[in-house]
């Protein structure tokens, strides 16, 4: 284990951080020091040290830890170890030094002081507790690759909606995101409402509303307050056919790709609510208003809405009803509390008052709209502000002594929302039963943004794009429709869990994307996430087109493609393709691999992309596609050339 | 000045026993810090199941880059593998396997996995990462291939 022991008393000299510090104008390699030592015959171990003055580090860890920045010292023993990833190459040690990320005290010069260990300084973060230094300089990432705990716990917080009752550093303060409960009892009915407030996730496995663990006789009180949220208008259902075929519903239900979203049963993507057994929760009519009018339930969902003819959406509602119904759910023959809903209060008008108060006391407003909404107000504290020291008085105010730490009272509190306090301040953090994962992210997401020591605003990285997309006109108009940006993002804005849209109309042929709106086929077939057939007519589908081909060129991608096809080029490419193994990934024909897209099927690629693009593309597929599978080859740009006629010559 | 230098050799010492004691114990704890054993002992990736950073780092570059093929436990069994068995007659190695690691030495995978199959005499549909991943990515990929017998014992 002492393989790395010979390096430490190699000298280690300024040059390489001199290097840095002509980059970056204030760090400054102090070498000095050492060098003297050096002049008077003193020992080889000369200190290193990063000084960077805007972040206020003099990190002298890189003495001991010499082989951070070295391939050969991979997996090594400490200290000559070579750091893991590749965290160093954006966050360069020259620059940054180790101590942001790591804490610990830089200027220490014993290991056990430096380790935080001794001396009262800040002890150094290792393993998972690393990722809540991200945080620091990322100050509202939803994702960091490299912080895979840190990244979970944001997207839960957002998922969930933490921000409804608390203020939490990094993300906008406003109302939970929830169903608007105007008209629900019109759409829903008391057994199935009675059942979700015992547990949402017997109903749905993904639920994102969390558990109140009131007793049966508050959750009857409940549930006739909802039930009194009726539509004055009922939605008109006469414009739609009254029996739908159940086989083209089916059929429309799987084109449509709704669990690219949605789960049904469990399977699916995971990103909203399962619709298993939908047809419990909502009747008919309420089906045949969303898919048809989806804005006038859902204003702000991501949800797209799609173009079905009346009979279509009568076709799906069948389907759904059907399929998506569970005889056992929320049967009153089968549970008799739900027969007697209401029978354990004296009357119907004391029931609802009790079920009124306890909307109120239980803060449903804060993610929820309800008639005659009330102001909505925050009840939970402000977690920017929280501190150990805050903790402690908060508990002695209360009267409770917190045996815990500050992160682990957060991880508790977390875990077990009620189990901290006595039972009279238990009601107000309601049960959110996360797995363990999604707790630690959590708790490491809250105690991250309570880490005081800021650094300097230069150094604010400012992840995510809090403007919403603008785009003209009814090109516009269509992508908010159809909620494009649920799934793609544009040069950057908006969700990409699949393809950026930036570069677009300078990566394929207008007639290709033009088809493939309105008929999208497989292009790989490993995605659980498909592009939907959303119904698109042949007039939207020109509109979008032309959108895209207008607004989304990129010159420089365009100009790649300025080269001739020759018949020579077209021959060395295929070469070159072969030779490659190209076909390991890509099919051609029936031969090939799954993980890319095919090169025939669905529509031959020399009529789908642009030779600009294929040359860009193998120059580097991750400069586009960040963490894309596809290897960079290396390719000069003549091979790149000649792969990208060949492949222009399959039509 | 030179007990300060000295000071800081004999410090180097104790961070060399440090680290040799923490890797014979398989992982480096943070149990001088460490009041939430949540947060060091939770494994990183479904894959991965260890706590040491550079096993960790591995695990993420197989999942994106390897898996698809050699299989998520190295099984040799990815869902791309039938593929390349059924068309062209080649099965992307079992890492998994330790009879693997009998013919298979560190430089020759290093190579496979820097240049491609074709560089050690093997299947061109064995691709080249070299220009993909980072001198240490490729490391870390190899150190938790080579953990996989281990890691994922048949
Ligand atoms: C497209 C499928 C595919 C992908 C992706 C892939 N491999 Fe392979 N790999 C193969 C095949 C096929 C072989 C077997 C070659 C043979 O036996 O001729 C192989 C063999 C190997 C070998 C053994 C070479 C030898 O000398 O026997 C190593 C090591 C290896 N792969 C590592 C990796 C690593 C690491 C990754 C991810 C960075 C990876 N592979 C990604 C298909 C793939």
């Amino acid at each position: 284990m002492n393989r790395g022991a010979g390096r430490i008393t190699v000298g280690v000299t300024g040059a390489l951080l001199a290097g840095g510090a002509m980059l970056f104008p204030g760090v400054a390699a102090h070498a000095a020091d050492g060098a003297a030592e050096k002049a008077n015959g003193g020992p080889f171990a000369v200190p290193e040290m990063v000084v960077n003055d805007t972040l206020g580090i003099r990190d002298r860890c890189t003495s001991c830890h010499t082989g951070i920045r070295d391939p050969g010292m991979a997996g090594r023993g400490q200290p000559a170890a070579a750091h893991p990833g590749g965290f160093l190459v954006d966050h360069r040690v020259e620059r940054f030094g180790c101590t942001p990320c790591h804490g610990g005290d830089g200027t220490a010069t014993s290991a056990d002081r430096a380790h935080g260990a001794v001396g009262g300084g800040k002890p150094m973060a290792v393993g998972r507790r690393v990722e809540m230094a991200c945080a620091r300089c990322h100050a509202d990432a939803l994702h960091l690759d490299g912080a895979p705990f840190l990244s979970l716990g944001r997207r839960s917080i957002d998922r969930y909606g933490c921000v409804g009752c608390h203020r939490i550093g990094g993300f906008a303060w406003r109302e939970g995101k929830a169903p608007d409960l105007n008209g629900f009892a019109s759409r829903s009915n008391a057994e199935w409402v009675y059942t979700w407030l015992g547990d949402p996730k017997v109903y749905a496995e993904n639920a994102r509303m969390p558990r109140y663990e009131i007793d049966d006789k508050a959750r009857d009180a409940l549930t006739g307050y909802l039930m009194t949220f009726t539509e004055e208008s009922p939605f008109d259902t006469t414009a739609f056919p009254a029996e739908g075929d159940f086989d083209n519903g089916k059929r429309l239900f799987r084109l449509s790709f709704c669990i690219s979203c949605h789960t049904v049963d469990g399977k699916g993507a995971d990103e909203a609510i399962d619709l298993g057994r939908v047809g419990n929760k909502w009747n008919r009519a309420s089906l045949l208003r969303m898919i048809s009018d989806t804005r006038s339930l859902a204003p702000d969902s991501p949800m797209p809405q799609y173009t079905f003819t009346n009979a279509q959406v009568a076709d799906l509602a069948a389907y759904m009803m059907d399929e998506l119904y569970d005889p056992y759910f929320a049967d009153p023959e089968e549970d008799s509390t739900l027969a007697n809903l209401g029978n354990s209060w004296p009357s119907e008008e004391e029931r609802v008052d009790a079920g009124r108060r306890l909307f109120k006391e239980l803060r449903c407003a804060n993610c929820h709209s309800f008639p005659g909404g009330e102001e909505w107000i925050r009840v939970g504290p402000d977690l920017r502000e929280m501190t150990g020291d805050l903790l402690v008085s908060l508990g002695r105010n209360e009267g409770i002594d917190f045996p815990w730490s500050l992160e682990e009272y957060v991880w508790r509190k977390v875990n077990d929302p009620r189990g901290m306090e006595p039972a009279e301040y238990r009601y107000k953090m309601p049960s959110y039963d996360l797995d363990e994962r999604t707790a630690l992210g959590i708790s490491m997401a809250v105690l991250a943004q309570m880490i005081d020591d800021e650094p300097t605003a230069a150094f604010l990285v400012h992840d995510r794009e809090m403007d919403p997309l603008e785009l003209e006109g009814e090109f516009g108009e269509l992508v908010s429709r159809y909620r494009c940006t649920s799934c793609h993002s544009f040069s950057g804005v908006g969700h990409n869990t699949t393809y950026d849209l930036g570069m677009e109309g300078s990566r394929v042929q207008r007639k290709w994307l033009r088809d493939y709106l309105q008929m999208p086929y497989t292009i790989r077939p490993i995605l659980t996430i498909r592009m939907p057939f959303f119904n698109i007519t042949d007039e939207q589908a020109e509109v979008l087109a032309d959108g895209i081909m207008r607004t989304r060129r990129d010159v420089l991608v365009e100009g790649e493609g300025d080269f001739r096809q020759s018949p020579a080029r077209i021959a060395a490419g295929k070469r070159l393709f072969d030779e490659s193994g190209c076909l390991a990934c890509h099919q051609m024909g029936s031969k090939g691999g799954y993980v890319g897209p095919s090169f025939t099927a669905g529509s031959p690629v020399g009529r789908k992309l642009t030779p600009g693009w294929i040359v860009r593309w193998l120059d580097d597929p991750a400069a586009i596609k960040p963490e894309v599978p596809e290897p960079r080859y290396g390719f000069t740009l003549e091979q790149r050339r000649s792969i990208a006629s060949y492949l222009m010559s399959i039509r | 000045m030179k007990g300060k230098i000295t000071g800081m050799l004999i410090a180097a010492g104790v961070i060399l026993a440090a680290g040799a004691a923490a890797d014979s114990n398989g992982a480096a704890d943070s149990s001088a810090a460490g009041e939430l054993p949540p947060f060091a002992s939770l494994a990183g990736r479904p894959s991965g199941g260890s706590s040491d950073p550079a096993l960790d780092s591995g695990a993420r570059v197989y999942g994106i880059y390897c898996a698809r093929c050699h299989g998520n436990e190295g099984g040799g069994d990815g869902f791309n593998a039938y593929n390349l068995s059924s068309n062209f007659g080649v099965s992307p190695v079992a890492f998994s396997d330790s009879l693997t690691w009998r013919d298979l030495d560190v430089e020759g995978a290093r190579a496979a996995i820097k240049r491609g199959g074709t560089a050690v005499g093997k299947s061109r549909y064995m691709p080249p990462w070299e220009y993909t991943l980072s001198p240490l990515e490729v490391e870390d990929v190899l150190l938790y291939i080579r953990s996989m017998p281990s890691l994922f014992p048949e």
